[in-house]
């Protein structure tokens, strides 16, 4: 039908049909800022648009009921200020505060935010936060935690009513904020912070080395945030190709089967269907998904189509069609006979004898420890000192066991891919991954291409969190490519987020501790038994550090700590269920859900203080890491001293912010007046994590000057939303004396970029930075030799080593001094020409750890067992911290994905191995309106391995807040729970017993 | 699949299209259940233009339009009220300014905590052509049987002047409910309450004037409500402590006045 959409003002002539929807004709009509989370219900809210000035999510609406009312996207507000001659107004306020107050992280909500947001201040102008966080409520947002989108918009409403706002390029506060002085003296209490204001910037114990400093350090504006806040078409699928098809898989309805027949005639038949491929159609080639480094650290047990499914929503049949309906048409059409196999869905059943077999494929390849036979996809066997002596002794032993859910990374940009031939019959893929590089290298022979035949083209990512450290649909479109010699794009719905993609692995964990009545911890040991699901992508090196981190953490005291006594053993079993994978924290919030419950179980019972009791065993600088002479993540482990340790002022610091000696043990606070189903409690729980894989991971970097000393920066690295760009941005232009802006940064694209590792192991501020800075210095030398001619030219005398590069300028130290563009066009134009440019990378001998302190408030009722954490504190050891807005974004988001480990988030699966999640309304992450209050503080440490100081921040956050919640729930009623996540009818259970 | 789209003027044009023997044909309210359900054939009718989007107090009935939006119910009922929580739970604020009264009721299951508390109320759903008022829970056991009373619900009905409570359990603040309760007292004394966050429709625990033994009647109700999401043991529990509370909220309520 003919239909006349009032668009920003404009009437737009347009076809659509009745079952189209108002996203999809806006998409069509290149309004790429309504972004699609590939909702059934409606549940994520980033397609919205202002519909007579009201948010609505335009995937719920057709585009026939918009017709005669007014629609309006972000396209309609702001512009880049600065458009060449033509002078615009630039960007809205609204969009101005969400660049300045960190509010974009990925920014595929963003547009949905702004437009929410702006329809509140067209409302009311002095809203509060209640009422901002209800504007914000039906926008999920997996990064950010809410509090700096919040901010922005106060910080935004309070400019537009002309009111003055501190600004943000301050200095981060050092002296200025009170700390707690490190001396042991009676700590005093700062009230309880009270909600959100306007000021983004965190609590920074800044180091005084980083004085002087003029870019690392400071809260720069995300270098991509100008084009996410206009909501650009940045992101893999605002992308239209003429003749593109639409790609879709039918994925198996069982658990467990062998696919006797599959006809695909009828399918192939519907006009409109270009291409249908079952596993009778494509090479039979044998790899593993997991996106990680050569010789990939795993069994080989996938095939991009096989005659055997093992889980339900593995996949059966691609197909590529002219559209989205008919694509789905031709799946119905496709006939499947499938030949029931036994299900194996509980891991204690997986490796008894006569369990069905799961991989029974002749070309499975071992890695290690695997034995498809046994249903073993990876072991672990690491033995640390002598256990069993520590065992002896000591005073008392602990024993539980302790069971973690699977969860799903849950970024709000499902996976896509969009595929085509070049002009020179090289295939391209557009993909939303973190590892552009393993996707290239691991698909080839998957494609039967050469390496040099593949160009990976990773644009802006809508957040992954170890999602898209997976080549888990870029395959599905090449084939498909492959076949119809067209463009495909193939882009997950939610549902098939869940039941086709990858998520944390669930895991069983026994632990046993020996404790001396003084509380020295005198051995350790925790048994894994990991459910990995059909295939074993990641299954050996996610548990691996389940073991390697957490169990690391506690040494032990006086002899113990020179001498720890470890024992970390884990069998990962193949099971029917989905495939589990990488999400931030990699195994690691699995382990100190155990470790830190188990730890706060043993303080109570010997009646020890539980913090004074966990630093007392905790490692300190200098030490050891214990697991570095046993393990690296299958492969050749080396000893790795740590040289920071910052706990115990995170401690010490933390503690004081939060208000813990004011509530910890007092049965006053505990009890809410009038409300005696109500009980509070506080919890605590230390971590530390690592910084990338030592002698492993390398990045890549390349820098080149331009003639308005201007610089080009591209990396490998993976900007996942993370910021990592801004951050290897800020590092090459604190080397090179120029403001952020002058660094043009870009990443990546296997054919332009260097090679990077990807975004993964928190790698990417450590490794990658310190191969920004690398080449970064090898051009400023370059700049310094040409500066000290150039200005003896002019009759100064100075050598290279003197000249110092700030202000945009190379200056002797008497001042004179040449402008960066006026070395590029000597350089480049005048007089012994050269590109001034360099390329390095960087690989690195240690993995120096972060460590943290979380502390959590909750209110349980003890009648319904439901738990409301009120507040969320964390003070964290990052090193260095190169930009504090961006790394108090990266822990407060943190967080609250592990909050939802920590109260709601489980996928839970039937007898059949049907699951109970296939969508974000019955897999609840959390809603802005419904937010504790969250805190991040650092305390910086100078980590002597890397040029500025940093180790990695990422990861941390997700380790320590379900154990905190899980202690502050046992402080408040007693309810004592191993299994996570704490439901109101577990916590009621408990309550029971 | 939709396959047409018609945007009627007069109410007897969109009665005589939603009678048409084929296609099957059926009235679009907000459109947030009817744009996803991909698999179903049909042709749609927006009410948008049939002014059915009113609220009207006359004497001591309250007259809800069908296309009414969950917004302009919660605008009027107010955030902090029993129905204005029910709302809030119900669906996000983009989900209520499309989602319309009449189109939610049609689809709204036992978790439905907007389901659980008009259906307390005492709503009544107005069916045309023939004006036929059904109960909700009449209706939500008709659809059981697939039966409709009639072509479209013009308007929802309930009396005013009742004192309303509810209360939920979920996971998180704003998760949907895995028990809800809502009770309603009207001046008379009389009282009815039912249970929701289980099965297909929430479920009438109790109707009438004495209020004896509500919350063991709720118990005995929900004795059998596991699923998995919760068990019956735990559902049944808490059947009774969120009846408890919505009867003590009532009974606050009715000291204060
Ligand atoms: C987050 C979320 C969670 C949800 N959870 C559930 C759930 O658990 N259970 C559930 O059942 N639904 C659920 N829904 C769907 C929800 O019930 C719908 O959003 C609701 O029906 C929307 O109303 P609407 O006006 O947009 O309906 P529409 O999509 O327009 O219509 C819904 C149905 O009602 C009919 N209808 C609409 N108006 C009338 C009328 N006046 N007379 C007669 N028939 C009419 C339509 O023909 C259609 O069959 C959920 C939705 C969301 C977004
Ligand atoms: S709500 Fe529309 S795409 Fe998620
Ligand atoms: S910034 Fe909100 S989803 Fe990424």
């Amino acid at each position: 039908m003919n239909l006349i959409l009032n668009i920003n003002g404009n009437a737009m002539v347009c076809e659509a049909s009745a079952a189209e929807t108002l996203m999809d004709v806006l998409r069509r009509l290149g309004y790429f800022s309504v972004k699609h989370g590939g909702c059934k219900k409606g549940e994520c809210g980033v397609c919205a648009v202002l519909f007579d000035g009201k948010p609505v999510n335009a995937c719920q609406l057709l585009a026939g009921q918009a017709e005669g009312h007014s629609i309006q996207t972000i396209e309609a507000s702001g512009q880049h200020p600065e458009q060449g001659w033509r002078k615009t107004d630039g960007l809205s306020v609204l969009q101005q505060a969400f660049i300045e107050s960190g509010a974009i992280q990925c920014g595929y909500c963003t547009p949905a935010m702004l437009l929410a947001a702006q329809a509140l201040l067209e409302k009311d102008s002095h809203p509060s936060e209640a009422q901002v966080r209800e504007a914000f409520a039906s926008i999920l947002c997996r990064c950010t935690g809410y509090l700096k989108p919040v901010q922005a918009v106060l910080r935004a409403a309070a400019i537009l009513r002309g009111e003055a706002v501190e600004p943000l390029q301050a200095a981060p506060a050092q002296g200025s904020v009170e700390w707690t002085p490190l001396t042991p003296a009676a700590p005093e209490l700062p009230e309880t912070p009270g909600g959100v204001d306007t000021q983004v910037m965190p609590k920074i114990w800044t180091l005084p080395k980083t004085d002087g400093r003029t870019v690392v350090g400071k809260p720069e504006r995300k270098v991509d945030a100008v084009k996410l806040a206009q909501g650009k078409p940045a992101f893999t699928a605002d992308l239209d190709m003429r003749g593109m098809l639409v790609a879709k898989v039918l994925h198996s309805p069982v658990a467990h089967a062998r696919i006797k027949r599959i006809d695909a005639s009828a399918a192939r038949a519907l006009p409109g269907v270009a291409a249908v491929l079952t596993w009778q159609d494509i090479p039979r080639v044998v790899y593993s998904t997991a996106g990680q480094s050569d010789p990939i650290p795993g069994p080989l047990d996938t095939f991009s189509l096989d005659n055997k499914v093992r889980f339900v929503g593995d996949r059966v049949a691609f197909v590529a069609a002219e559209s989205a309906e008919i694509a789905e048409q031709a799946l119905r059409l496709i006939e499947v006979e499938y030949e029931a196999l036994p299900v194996l869905l509980d891991s204690r059943e997986a490796m008894k004898p006569g369990a069905v077999r799961i991989h029974d494929e002749p070309e499975y390849v071992n890695f290690a420890g695997s034995d498809a036979g046994r249903n073993l996809a990876a072991d672990i066997r690491i033995d640390i000192g002598d256990v069993e002596k520590g065992f002896a002794e000591a005073d008392r032993i602990y024993e539980a066991e302790y069971e973690v859910p699977k969860v799903q990374q849950a970024h709000i940009e499902p996976h896509v891919v969009v595929t085509y031939w070049d002009e020179d019959d090289r295939l391209v893929i557009r993909t939303s991954t973190q590892v552009p590089f393993h996707v290239r290298r691991m698909l080839a022979p998957v494609l039967e291409l050469p390496v040099k035949r593949i160009r990976v083209i990773k644009p802006r990512i809508g957040g992954g969190f170890g999602g898209k450290q997976e080549v888990l649909i870029e395959d599905v479109a090449a084939h498909l490519t492959i076949a119809t010699r067209r463009p495909v794009r193939y882009e997950y719905t939610r549902e098939e987020e869940f039941t086709a993609s990858r998520s944390r692995h669930p895991m069983r964990i026994r632990l046993k501790t020996g404790v001396k009545l003084d509380g020295t911890i005198t051995a350790n040991e925790m048994h894994c038994l990991t459910d990995t699901g059909a295939y074993g992508c990641h299954a050996l090196t996610v548990t691996g550090n389940t073991g390697h981190k957490a169990m690391a953490l506690y040494v032990g005291d006086g002899p113990y700590r020179k001498s720890p006594n470890i024992r970390f053993y884990a069998d990962v079993v193949y099971t029917n269920h989905p495939p589990a994978g990488a999400y931030r924290g990699y195994g690691v919030p699995q382990g100190y859900w155990a470790v830190e419950r188990q730890m706060e179980h043993i303080a109570r019972d010997l009646n020890l203080d539980p913090i004074a009791f966990r630093l007392k065993n905790a490692i300190r600088p200098g030490e050891l890491h214990p697991f570095s002479t046993a393990w690296s993540e299958g492969r050749e482990p080396r000893p790795e001293i740590i040289h920071t340790v910052g706990l115990e002022q995170c401690v010490q610091q933390g503690k004081a912010a939060f208000g813990w000696d004011e509530r910890y043990g007092n049965a006053e606070w505990r009890t809410v007046p009038g409300k005696p189903h109500l009980r509070r409690g506080v919890g605590v729980a230390l971590a530390m994590q690592g910084t990338a894989i030592p002698y492993l991971d390398m990045g890549g970097a390349s820098l080149k000057i331009n003639d308005d000393g201007s610089f080009n920066l591209l990396i490998g690295a993976t900007d996942l939303g993370t910021g990592s760009d801004t951050v290897l941005g800020q590092m090459a232009a604190e080397v090179l004396g120029v403001p952020l802006e002058d660094i043009i940064v870009y990443s990546s694209d296997t054919d332009f970029t260097p090679f990077d590792v990807g975004a993964y192991a928190s790698s990417t501020t450590y490794i990658s930075g310190a191969a920004v800075v690398k080449a970064a210095e090898q051009v400023a030398e370059r700049i310094r030799i040409r500066a000290a001619a150039m200005l003896g030219e002019r009759g100064v005398k100075v050598s290279p080593e003197e000249i110092i590069l700030a202000d945009r300028k190379a200056a002797a130290p008497s001042g004179e001094a040449v402008t960066l563009g006026e070395v590029a066009r000597n350089a480049l134009h005048h007089n012994d020409q050269e590109q001034i440019m360099a390329v390095a990378s960087y690989k690195s001998p240690s993995a120096p750890p972060p460590f943290a302190a979380q502390f959590a408030e909750v209110l349980v009722d003890v009648e319904t067992g439901q738990v409301t954490v009120e507040r969320l504190l964390m003070a964290v050891d990052s090193g260095v911290i190169v930009n504090p807005v961006l790394a108090s974004g990266q822990i407060e988001g943190g967080m609250v994905q592990a909050l939802g480990y920590a109260v709601c988030e489980e996928m839970v699966y039937d007898e059949a191995g049907q699951p109970r999640e296939v969508d974000l309304v019955d897999y609840h992450i959390f809603r802005a309106d419904e937010m504790p209050e969250l805190q991040a503080m650092f305390i910086e440490t100078d980590e002597p391995t890397h040029p500025f100081g940093v180790k990695a921040v990422a990861e941390i956050p997700l380790d320590g807040v379900a154990p905190a919640v899980g202690n502050a729930v046992l402080d408040a009623c007693g309810a004592s729970l191993l299994v996570n996540p704490l439901t109101p009818e577990r916590v009621w259970r408990a309550l029971k017993k | 699949m939709i396959i047409e789209y018609h945007r009627p003027e007069t109410m007897a044009a969109a009665l005589s299209l939603l009678a048409r023997p084929q296609p099957l044909t059926l009235p679009l309210g907000g459109g947030t259940t009817l744009t996803q359900m991909h698999d179903l054939t049909c042709a749609v009718v927006d009410l948008q233009r049939l002014g059915l989007d009113g609220l009207n107090g006359e004497g001591d009935v309250i007259t809800a339009g069908a296309v009414l939006t969950l917004q302009g119910l919660m605008d009027q009922a107010g955030s902090d009220t029993a129905l204005g929580r029910a709302l809030d739970l119900e669906a996000s604020p983009h989900q209520r300014n499309r989602s319309t009264l009449a189109g939610r009721m049609m689809t709204a299951d036992g978790r439905s905590p907007l389901a659980t508390v008009m259906m307390a109320m005492d709503a009544r759903l107005v069916w045309l052509p023939e004006g036929q008022e059904v109960g909700l829970a009449e209706w939500f056991a008709m659809r059981e049987g697939g039966r409709k009373p009639g072509l479209l619900v013009a308007s929802l009905t309930w009396s005013a002047g009742m004192e309303l409570a509810f209360e939920a359990v979920a996971r998180t603040p704003k998760d949907r409910p895995i028990v809800c309760a809502a009770a309603a007292r009207w001046p008379s004394g009389s009282i009815r309450a039912v249970l929701g966050g289980f099965g297909n429709a929430p479920m009438v625990v109790y109707d009438g004037l004495d209020g004896h033994d509500i919350v063991k009647a709720a118990r005995k109700k929900y004795a059998q409500a596991g699923d998995a999401w919760a068990s019956a043991e735990y559902r049944q529990e808490m059947a009774g402590v969120l009846m408890k509370r919505c009867l003590a909220a009532l009974e606050k309520k009715e000291g204060q006045a």
